[in-house]
């Protein structure tokens, strides 16, 4: 049996005497080793058998198959292995050619074996970030929608709202998308921008609620010169810099209805003043709006103008909430897992039954964005190959099936806001631990599996957020 | 590197199998044995803690492709003592 965790070398070489000593000397420092006096033989048992190889070493001057041969044949199927030739001719040529074939390295004989160690070292660390690199990469190239890299889903609702996407990404029609935050609005958008003609341009996105109004106003229009206090150069604005490409404009259900009648003639006459200018200048960029308001609503309640609202809402776009898709959530999760897992270097190879169902019955009110953070938690926390429930988040309020099964507590880890970072995620399950133990620090550490200290040390940071979570 | 005396005893012995070879191959006038193994013995010797060996085969290979069966010959025999020598000194 091969123990997986070790490096497999495959070493080829019709000096028998050699064969043995490379193979004992490997061995003896933990590498699987499969040797062979014949080319030929290893070429098959790595095509066909998959005999598991990480670095080859082959003797360049090999009777039937050379090794030079060898490394064209491989090459065939597998572009990263790396080969290292060995050869008595210690001529340049022959280095150069075997380096220009595709070889990792070149030593010459005799050997030093210690520097045949470093060798293979090195071209084991080079095998790994490629391979690390390859699976990056086929992750994102396999699990796509409509071509789209990374984008994930297949519930009925989601399809809906990515089709409509691609049909009205080559119009010019004016597109809103409606959907709760974290939803995935800004992947919709995105995914206009990427199936249209416009996908060489720049995609440039802004989110209307967390700018001030007049710095929103400069942002978005630019300014001249001296337009105001404090304008010492002139700015383009954010139209201007989405020329020929998307502007996403999110939250526009949060924008103050001074800018919101700019916003209306910059969509009927297509042109911009920048603040403090007189000449005008024409807009190239497709405007794309979101928001997770119900717009109709703000417009009854006088908050958002009827006019903009019809002008924006020619192709409304829904994207339904996690929970009404919930089809979607064990293929995200599963994506979001393999991610994470690639890019914390963490072996984990999925989900127990238990988590799943868990999953499946979270109420996910932070929808993808929320998922995504939890998955990204249970990979840095899960202790084994496979995330359980303990890497997940409790029962949420939102969800009384979960709560009623379970015997909770109406304490909840994630009742207060769905969508934070892992580092909010650690401190509010610090405190909820807490909490539930009736605020005893050492029972709260055991259960934790910190020391106090530690404890005392993060229970001092969530003093200073204490009055933001209350 | 610490070669074990285990590894060195067998890589002794196939040479003693290998200079009958050589002998032989002296008769019939084939030199391609002469080059194959002497450029089997430059690219190993050494591995094994044996320098000369490898400098043997280097004379080996050359002498091959020469076809020089006096330098041939010579190359055999000083083979043949220096592995006997050897070997002497692991048991
Ligand atoms: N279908 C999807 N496939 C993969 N990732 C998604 C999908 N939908 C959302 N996400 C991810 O979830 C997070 C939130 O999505 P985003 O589009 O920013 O939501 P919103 O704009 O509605 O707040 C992002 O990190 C995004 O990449």
């Amino acid at each position: 049996m091969k123990n997986k965790n070790l490096s497999s070398l495959v070493i080829i070489d019709d000096d028998v005497d050699l064969l043995e000593l490379l193979s004992s000397f490997f061995r003896q420092r933990g590498y699987n080793v499969s040797s062979y006096e014949d080319a030929r033989v290893a070429l098959a048992e790595i095509e066909v058998k998959k005999v598991i190889a990480d670095v080859v070493i082959s003797d360049l001057k090999l009777p039937v198959m050379s090794g030079l041969d060898f490394i064209k044949r491989i090459r065939t199927f597998n572009a990263v292995l790396p080969i290292i030739l060995m050869t008595a001719e210690g001529s340049l040529e022959v280095a150069v050619e075997a380096i220009e074939s595709g070889a990792y390295d070149f030593v010459l004989k005799p050997l030093h074996v210690p520097q045949l160690l470093i060798s293979v070292q090195r071209a084991l660390f080079l095998n790994q970030v490629q391979v690390e690199n390859t699976n990056l990469k086929n992750l994102f190239n396999e699990q796509d929608f409509l071509g789209l890299k990374g984008v994930i889903g297949k519930s009925p609702g989601f399809k809906k709202a990515m089709e409509l996407a691609k049909r009205v990404s080559s119009s010019q029609a004016n597109i809103i998308i409606f959907g709760e935050s974290g939803s995935g609005k800004e992947v919709v958008a995105k995914a206009v921008h990427e199936l249209g003609e416009r996908r060489s341009g720049p995609f440039v996105a802004i989110n209307c609620s967390a700018i001030p109004e007049n710095l929103l106003e400069s942002e978005l229009f630019g300014y001249a010169k001296g337009a105001f206090t404090g304008a010492v150069g002139s700015k383009i604005g954010l139209f201007e810099e989405a020329n020929k490409g998307t502007l996403f404009l999110d939250e526009i259900g949060d924008l103050a209805l001074p800018l919101q009648a700019k916003l209306l003639r910059v969509l009927q006459e297509r042109k911009i003043k920048r603040i403090g200018e007189n000449t005008t200048r024409d807009i190239t960029a497709r405007v794309i709006c979101a928001t997770h308001k119900d717009l109709k609503k703000e417009v009854e309640k006088g908050n958002f103008r009827e006019d903009l609202y019809f002008r924006l809402n020619v192709i409304p776009i829904h994207m339904p909430p996690l929970r009404d898709r919930k089809e979607d959530i064990i293929p995200l999760s599963e994506y979001f897992l393999k991610k994470f897992s690639l890019i914390n270097n963490a072996n984990i190879k999925g989900f127990t039954k238990q988590a799943i169902k868990r999953l499946e019955t979270l109420a996910w009110k932070g929808n993808v964005r929320e998922l995504e953070n939890a998955i990204e938690r249970a990979v840095v926390l899960s202790n084994s190959e496979y995330v359980d429930l303990e890497d997940l988040p409790l029962a949420d309020l939102g969800n009384e099936e979960y709560k009623a099964e379970s015997g909770e507590s109406s304490i909840s880890l994630f009742s207060i806001n769905a969508i934070m970072s892992l580092e909010d995620v650690c401190k509010k399950y610090i405190e909820f631990i807490f909490k539930k133990n009736g605020f005893a620090k050492e029972q709260t550490a055991k259960e934790l599996g910190i020391d106090r200290k530690t404890l005392y040390r993060k229970l001092k940071e969530l003093e200073s957020v204490e009055h933001t979570i209350q | 590197m610490h070669i074990l005396d285990e590894h060195k005893k067998k890589y002794l012995n196939r040479r003693i199998s290998e200079i009958e070879e050589l002998k032989q191959s002296l008769g019939v006038d084939d030199f391609d044995i002469a080059i194959n193994i002497g450029h089997r013995l430059k690219g190993n010797g050494e591995t094994f803690g044996y320098p000369i060996i490898s400098a043997l085969g280097i004379s080996l290979e050359q002498a091959g492709i020469a076809k020089d069966k006096v330098k041939l010959r010579e190359a055999i025999k000083q083979l043949e003592v220096n592995v006997e020598e050897n070997l002497k000194k692991i048991h």
